[in-house]
């Protein structure tokens, strides 16, 4: 006689040190963007220590933190089976932080704003999701 | 329902109007006044059409819809009052960073609005 005993169910690996090291930099990452248009602003208003002080020196780093970021999200997507799309956004946000960079300098500032605003809301909006249920699931459950 | 695609309408309409804004705003820093021309009205625009989404986000929570949508278009509403008043005073240093959060806060409340399910009632 055979008997059918109850399988213990398939351990799922789900993302946990890498999404704390992917948080940890998205914070880092937003301090920095939100930094960013408060100095703007006191430039606008006169203080010119806001941009030479403050301003460009983020700016010059800040893609730094996105490679970062970028690191921590590949190491997400691949090494804990996470979501692939942070880290496809996190290499986006590099490119356009050294454009946003650029034109900075250019001082082509139709370009420079809305591309601005557009990281701020694209980093703020990641960070928000990393810190929700959802953001600790593997690739295979949030498929389901 | 009729509500909540109404509410979807008028802040899809905020969302696109609110992105505008920064677009103008730097036309406007690169030398060419129609830059502000266009971003003084639609400034403007923006506290009206934030009024009409405060009321439909209203009547919504009413009819039994989520109650964080009223909450945060008055708070949008309280922003973009503040943000025109900061404009005309040249207080840039309060206008830059409200604005940009205006921008973040309305998209994803759009974003958000447009993605909930209507209320069976």
């Amino acid at each position: 006689m055979i008997t059918l005993e109850p399988q213990p169910a398939a351990k799922v690996r789900r993302p946990r040190v890498s999404l704390q090291v992917l948080r940890a930099s998205l914070l880092l990452h937003t301090a920095f963007v939100i930094a960013q248009p408060i100095a703007a602003g006191y430039f606008l208003a006169g203080n010119v220590d806001a941009m030479t002080n403050v301003h460009s020196v983020i700016g010059g780093t800040i893609w730094m933190i996105a490679l970062l970021q970028t690191v921590a999200a590949v190491c997400y997507a691949i090494g804990s089976r996470g979501r692939i799309w942070p880290a496809l956004i996190s290499v986006v946000l590099v490119v356009a932080e050294i454009v946003q960079l650029t034109f900075g300098y250019l001082q082509n500032f139709a370009v420079h704003v809305p591309l601005g605003t557009a990281i701020v809301g694209t980093v703020c909006w990641m960070t928000v999701w990393s810190f929700r249920r959802t953001a600790r699931l593997s690739r295979q459950e949030a498929k389901r | 329902m009729k509500v909540l695609n109404a509410l979807r309408a008028t802040a899809a309409v905020h969302a696109l109007a609110i992105c505008l804004q920064p677009v103008f705003a730097g036309v406007y820093l690169n030398g060419s006044p129609s830059g502000l021309r266009l971003h003084e009205p639609i400034g403007l625009a923006l506290v009206f059409l934030g009024l009409a989404q405060l009321l439909l986000a209203t009547i919504w929570w009413r009819a039994g819809g989520d109650r964080i949508a009223p909450a945060v278009s008055l708070l949008i509403v309280a922003g973009e009052v503040v943000q025109v008043a900061m404009g005309y005073g040249r207080q840039l240093a309060i206008h830059v960073p409200l604005g940009i959060a205006l921008v973040v806060v309305s998209v994803a409340f759009a974003l958000r609005v447009g993605r909930r399910q209507a209320v069976a009632a």
